[in-house]
This record gives structure tokens, C-alpha cells and sequence, in this order.
């Protein structure tokens, strides 16, 4: 069920790159991704943000070591600053949440080779990846411990309250 | 030993291997272990103690997948739509009209397959073992169920086998240790079935249920499947193999790839030629030669091997070897549980429903089939795949979702009986050789109407057990109808009496090559309803290697 990687980057980002570097309004990468990264998994009264436990840091740390993916961060921030700044000079971190998630809407709308489409499907999987592998989070989820060195001891019983 | 090396070299460390190398150790016999992967350090190379512990699968320090080809598999027909694999965030699977080549999952490495397996340690049914003389298909097994059970008690000793005793499968003495309680969710599963008038019963597992043989007993991660860092599953590596080695007079050597079977003009092999990691050639002399590379990799060797005095590939007179390839038949179905059950919780397949698994069990189909949770088994073990595939979105309605599901998926899956048919085989590749040069093992697998209509009893009845269990909606579901993706594979070297239909005799004795035995998964007539074959795989390597032990001392090799 996993999403292979690296023969869908290779085989949208390049014919796109062209049409979507003139939008670029020097907006920094990393401050844009939290925000998109933010919205994707945002804080509530019961679980961190993302950014607020580094997922956006493990994606820059990806980029830093694939040429491919680090094209794909820079293309997909930009096209979300394309978005946000089509109407009014606000840079897409400035935006109200619903208007992220629009945004953010649009690009899970597109078709399955647009490159916005392509950022958000391994950007989301990449963030999920990073966020649950939180023992924090895990903890908001019932979720006790890594399956060792303790394992499940008490497995034959109902699980205690999830949400203490 | 005056003319040879070692009394007894066996190629391959899986659960066939590993087992003679043991049986033959044990009996004093100075045995070589040729294995072409690399061993495993279960305290270092599993890693189930970090965060990320799900986003890593089991470590194959060799990559099993490009090991063998897979010929182009069968169109998909609309009569069986109901078959094919979905989920409800991604669709159904995106294959187009043909069937899929998952691949066939094994392990190249010390211990083979058993380092990654699920632990189920199962006999075949007796009736099973009679397809051909019952129902006019596959063929007998060679000896009846009687003649293996010592051997089944003998393997599961070594093992030390978790289960019930009761005398529901065919036992003369007690499990080793007592069965393991059923996770939670497990029991929802149970109490369904009994709803049902199903039966439902603890699995038998090579995991410790108490402390035994200077192993742990088991703290229910359920990640099996990842490799157990504890040590209490017990895969070939821990049990057979370190007793042959405990014995003194068993060598291994790992990363030895057997490439070529000398044939001699007395029908004896008289040489086994392997390759050495940094790509050195050897050759090493054995009074008897144990094949044990696994039903795809045997037949690939054998056939490999062809020369002067073996021209269709040796033991292959009959020109069998390579034929009558079985796979595993599979379905899973998962939902969601209304109610928290952290199902991640216990020992992967834990429980079994056995009521379908005799040959005749199934209305209108002949092969049986059984029932297990699947939770781990669907890797649906985890936060990640949660997200991915249970929840998805994005934003707080997602992870109001995660805290709401986690830990209630419900997963039901089941093996099935697969009968052999002349398109289902194993051949070499015209196109494809290994860096020795070697032909890869082409797979050739189809699945006749038959088979299907025995996955659509299987669907059906996982989906019925699963409502039962208060699953209101089905998110995913995956099947062998459309993608070739075998965990359990068989047939390929059949043994049996007429040496014009079979490789091997009774005993894993090639018809022709004196001091040739074959003893893995590929001497099976039949694969049985759905029983996970590691177990009778051991036991059939333990009756070989006393048989081989026998002949020794009476200097009939
Ligand atoms: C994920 C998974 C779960 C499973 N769960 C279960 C279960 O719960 N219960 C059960 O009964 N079965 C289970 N099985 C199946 C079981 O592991 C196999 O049926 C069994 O291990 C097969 O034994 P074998 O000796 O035939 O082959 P293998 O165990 O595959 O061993 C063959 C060995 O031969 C070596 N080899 C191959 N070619 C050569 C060569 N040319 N030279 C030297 N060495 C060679 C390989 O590297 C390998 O180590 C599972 C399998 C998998 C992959
Ligand atoms: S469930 Fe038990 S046998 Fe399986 S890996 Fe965990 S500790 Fe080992």
C-alpha cells in the first residue's frame, strides 16, 4: 500500500518546473512548509502541530539528501505562495486557517500528475510518518510504548481509557 | 568419510535446512551448512525498540525480489470483481485487467524463511494428505499421517510448540507448552464464531508460552513478522540450527551460494560447487547431498545443474522437477470495531477457526481453508498505517479520527488449499541470469475457476465473521485473485512411489541419484487447507535425515 516514491517525482516534477518557477516571491521554504505542515496536522487542545514536534525539520532533513525531493519541497511551497498571494500580497503562513485549507483543497483536487497534487500526496505521508513515529503522539492515542523491549503484557484485556 | 568432505552437505538453512542439519547432527553425522545469505543477530538487526520501528520492515540484508522472475500473470475477469483487492482511501487496486506479480516472500539468509514467519505451527490434516485417492486430484502423499506424527512430536519439542492438547489435530502426546490466551481482540473474533456455531480455537505457535530451552517466553509485541528481537519465536535459527551447532558437529558457512550439482556416471552427485561473498569458487564433496533451497529455489539448482549425465537437469527423469507449483491462497478482510480494542495487542494469529479446513469441508469445492486475525499479518499494527489507510484526510478531523479508531481495526484472513494445475510452475528464465551467471527461477503461477470459487467461500465467510464481531464497515480487503504474493510455496520436487510422476521418494530420496534427498517445501504432494507448512516441512526433514542417518550406518549411501 505504500506510495513509491521515486518513480512519480521522476516522472512529474521536470516538465512542470518551468511553469512553476515565476511564481516564486522569495517567501523562505521552511517557514511556508510549516504552515502548510501546520495545517495538515495542527495543533488541538489534545495533540501538538506538527511543526511543534520538528516534522518539518525530518522533511528539510530529506531534502538536504535527495536532489529530487528537495525540487519537489521548493516547487510545492512555491506553488502554495502562488495560491496565497493571487489575490492579495499575504504570503500563505499570514492566511487565516480555512484559507490554507482551501489551498490545500485545491491541490488534493488536482489531477494525479499535477505537481501540486504530487507535493501533497508525499509531503502528507511524509508528514504522517514523522508525527506518529512521536512517542508524544503516541501517547494521545493510547498507544503505550514501542513493541519492545516491554511488548503488551495485559493484551487479554480491554485496552484502559485512550484519552487520559 | 574417505571420499568425502563430510558426510553430509545441506544446502539451504530454512525450515527444511535447518532441520536436517540437525536431524543429521544430532544422529553424529559431520554436516555442512551451505546457506547463501548471511546470518541475523536477532538482538541487533531487529529493531523494535526505537520510534521508528514502524516505518521499517524486516531487515532483508539481501533483496529477496530480484531473485526471481515472474512470468506475465492471467487477465481478471468481471465474474470474480468481488475478489479483488480495495481500500476505501485509495480505491480499488490499480491494476489494470491482469493479474498482479507481488512476489514471492522468503528470506535469504541464516534460518531462511522462519526469521520472518508469523510462527504457526501447524500438522496437516490426515485427510489432506489423500487428494488424489479421495477426490481425483493433486496427489497422495506417499506414507500416511501416522508415519510423520512421531516427527511432528519431535519438532515441536525442539520448537518448543504452544497449543492445545486436546486430540483435535491428531496428536499422541501434549504440546510442549500450554496455548497462549487469545488477545482481546481476538476474543471478539471467538465470541463471533460462537455466534455463529463456528468453532474457534488458541493457534499453535512456535512462540513460548513459558520460559524454555534458555529462550524467553513471548511479551505479545505481534510484530513477528519484523523479526524477534527476544528469541522466543522460534524461527530455524534459534532452535534446530543452534542445536546442530550445539551438537559439534555441524559447520555453517553463510554467504555460499550452491551454484552448480556435479553429477557423476554412477548416479551419485559427486561434487556441490558454491560461490563465497567475495566471489570465490569452491567445490566440497558430501556422501549425501540435502537440498533445502525452498519450492522455488530447489528446482532452479536442479534444473541448473543439467549436464552430461543429467540432461534435463538432475533428478529430473521424470520431468517433474519444476511442476505442479502451489502458492498461497489467501483473503483478508479488516473493519473497524465500534468499541476500543488496541488489537495490536497479542500474538499475530493467535486463534483459528479450523471448521472448513478438511478437503470436503467447503460446500461444492473441494480443498479446505481456516481462519485467523490478521491484524499484523495486514500490518495494521501501527499509528502510520492508521493514518495512511484506516483514517486519512488531514487537518483536526483527521486526527480527531486517529484518537477515535486507533487500535479497533479487526482483520480476518484465510489460507486456502491451492491444488496444482499444469500452468502453475517453475522453470528457468531464457532471459535472466544471476551475477554467477545462473538462470533465475521464473515463476509461472494460474489460478483455475476452482481456486476462486474456493477464495469466494473465503471472502464471504471473513466478511460474515467480521459483521458478527460488530465490524460495521469494511475499509480494506486483498486477496490472491489478483496478485501473485505467496508467503507459503510448494510442490515443485514431488515425492512419491511411481518414479515417472515424482522427483523423490518417501524419504526425499531423488528416484535416480542415490545420495541425493530433497527436503523442503517442494516435495509436497499437496499443500493442504491452508496450514502454515514450516511445521511439517521440519518434520518431513527430521524423517529424511534419520532415514539418511540409517543409511549411513549401514554404508548405503
Ligand atoms: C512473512 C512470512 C510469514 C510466514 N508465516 C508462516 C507461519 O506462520 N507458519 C508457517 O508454517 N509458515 C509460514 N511461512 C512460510 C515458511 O516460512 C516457509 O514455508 C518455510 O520457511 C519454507 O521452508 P524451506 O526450507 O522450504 O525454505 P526457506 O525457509 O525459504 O529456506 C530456503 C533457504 O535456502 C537458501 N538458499 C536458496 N538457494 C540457495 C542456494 N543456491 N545456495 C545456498 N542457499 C540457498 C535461502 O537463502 C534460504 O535461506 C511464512 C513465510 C513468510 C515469508
Ligand atoms: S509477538 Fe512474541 S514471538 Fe512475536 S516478535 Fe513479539 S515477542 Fe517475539
Amino acid at each position: 500500500m505504500r506510495l513509491g516514491l521515486c518513480a512519480p517525482l521522476t516522472a512529474h516534477v521536470h516538465p512542470l518546473v518551468a511553469a512553476t518557477v515565476v511564481g516564486d516571491k522569495n517567501q523562505p521554504i521552511s517557514i511556508t512548509l510549516r504552515a502548510y505542515l501546520d495545517t495538515l496536522l495542527p495543533a488541538d487542545d489534545i495533540s501538538p502541530s506538527a511543526s511543534t514536534i520538528g516534522v518539518h525539520k525530518h522533511l528539510l532533513k530529506k531534502a538536504q539528501d535527495d536532489a529530487l525531493y528537495r525540487r519537489l519541497l521548493l516547487l510545492g511551497t512555491r506553488w502554495l505562495e502562488q495560491q496565497a498571494q493571487a489575490r492579495d500580497p499575504v504570503s500563505f503562513a499570514a492566511l487565516g486557517e480555512e484559507r490554507r485549507e482551501q489551498i490545500i483543497m485545491l491541490a488534493e483536487d488536482a489531477p494525479a500528475t499535477a505537481l501540486e497534487r504530487v507535493f501533497f500526496e508525499h509531503t502528507r505521508v511524509d508528514a504522517f510518518e514523522s508525527y506518529y513515529s512521536d512517542p508524544a503522539i503516541w501517547a494521545t492515542l493510547g498507544y503505550p510504548n514501542a513493541p519492545q523491549p516491554l511488548g503488551f503484557v495485559g493484551y487479554g484485556s480491554a485496552p484502559r481509557s485512550t484519552q487520559s | 568419510m574417505s571420499d568425502s568432505d563430510y558426510d553430509a552437505v545441506v544446502i539451504g538453512s530454512g525450515a527444511g535446512g535447518g532441520a536436517s542439519a540437525f536431524g543429521l547432527a544430532r544422529a553424529g553425522l559431520h554436516v555442512l551448512l551451505l546457506e547463501a545469505g548471511p546470518s541475523y543477530d536477532p538482538h541487533t538487526d531487529y529493531n523494535l525498540h526505537g520510534a521508528d520501528w514502524e516505518q521499517r520492515g524486516f531487515p532483508h540484508k539481501v533483496e529477496p525480489k530480484e531473485r526471481q522472475t515472474i512470468a506475465p500473470l492471467q487477465m481478471l475477469s468481471q465474474r470474480f470483481d468481488d475478489l479483488r483487492s480495495w481500500n476505501h482511501l485509495t480505491g480499488r487496486r490499480d491494476i489494470g485487467n491482469r493479474r498482479e506479480a507481488v512476489g514471492y516472500h522468503h528470506v535469504v539468509g541464516l534460518g531462511g524463511s522462519t526469521l520472518q514467519f508469523t510462527g504457526e505451527a501447524h500438522r496437516l490434516n490426515p485427510n489432506s494428505m489423500k487428494m488424489y485417492s479421495q477426490f481425483g486430484v493433486a496427489a497422495d502423499w506417499p506414507f500416511d499421517y501416522d508415519e510423520l506424527e512421531p516427527f511432528y512430536v519431535d519438532a515441536e519439542r525442539i520448537i518448543g510448540v504452544a497449543g492445545p492438547s486436546d486430540n483435535t489435530r491428531w496428536r499422541s502426546r501434549p504440546c510442549p507448552l500450554p496455548p497462549h490466551l487469545p488477545s482481546y481482540a481476538s476474543q471478539r473474533l471467538g465470541e463471533a464464531c460462537k455466534g455463529l456455531g463456528y468453532s474457534w480455537a488458541p493457534n499453535y505457535l512456535a512462540a513460548l508460552s513459558q520460559p524454555y530451552d534458555g529462550r524467553p517466553s513471548c511479551n505479545y509485541c505481534g510484530n513477528c513478522a519484523r523479526g524477534c528481537p527476544r528469541l522466543d519465536k522460534g524461527s530455524v535459527d534459534v532452535t534446530f540450527i543452534d542445536q546442530a551447532i550445539r551438537s559439534g558437529n555441524c559447520d555453517i558457512k553463510t554467504n555460499a551460494q550452491v551454484t552448480r550439482l556435479e553429477a557423476g556416471a554412477d548416479d551419485r552427485i559427486q561434487r556441490v560447487h558454491f560461490v563465497s561473498a567475495d566471489g570465490a569458487a569452491h567445490v566440497v564433496k558430501g556422501r549425501a547431498i540435502v537440498i533445502a533451497c525452498g519450492a522455488i529455489e530447489t528446482p532452479r539448482l536442479l534444473l541448473a545443474s543439467m549436464g552430461t549425465h543429467a540432461p534435463q537437469g538432475i533428478g529430473n527423469e521424470s520431468g517433474h522437477v519444476g511442476k505442479h507449483f502451489m502458492e498461497t491462497l489467501y483473503w483478508t478482510s479488516s473493519g473497524l470495531h465500534p468499541d476500543p480494542l488496541a488489537s495490536y495487542r497479542g500474538l499475530p494469529s493467535d486463534s483459528i477457526c479450523w471448521d472448513f479446513n478438511a478437503p470436503d469441508a467447503i460446500p461444492d469445492v473441494i480443498g479446505g481453508c481456516r481462519f485467523a486475525p490478521s491484524v499484523a499479518e495486514s500490518d495494521l499494527l501501527g499509528p502510520i498505517s492508521y493514518a495512511r489507510r484506516v483514517v486519512g484526510g488531514w487537518g483536526k478531523q483527521h486526527k480527531a479520527a486517529m484518537r477515535e479508531n486507533f487500535g479497533n481495526v479487526l482483520s480476518l484472513g484465510a489460507i486456502g488449499e491451492n491444488l496444482p494445475n499444469k500452468n502453475s510452475f517453475v522453470d528457468l528464465d531464457p532471459d535472466v541470469v544471476d551475477p554467477n551467471g545462473i538462470p533465475l527461477a521464473k515463476i509461472h503461477s494460474h489460478l483455475p475457476d476452482h481456486e476462486l470459487e474456493r477464495v469466494k467461500f473465503m471472502a464471504h465467510t471473513a466478511r460474515e465473521i467480521l459483521g458478527a464481531a460488530g465490524v460495521g464497515k469494511i475499509f480494506e480487503e486483498y486477496g490472491a485473485y489478483d496478485a501473485f504474493n505467496s508467503t507459503h510455496v510448494f510442490g515443485t520436487c514431488r515425492m512419491g512411489i511411481d518414479p515417472s510422476t515424482s522427483v523423490v521418494n518417501a524419504f526425499g530420496r531423488s528416484h535416480r541419484w542415490r545420495n541425493l534427498f530433497i527436503t523442503d517445501a517442494s516435495v509436497f504432494p499437496s499443500s493442504g487447507g491452508g496450514e502454515g507448512p514450516a511445521l511439517t516441512i521440519e518434520a518431513l526433514a527430521l524423517r529424511s535425515s534419520a532415514y539418511i542417518a540409517t543409511l549411513a550406518t549401514r554404508r548405503e549411501l
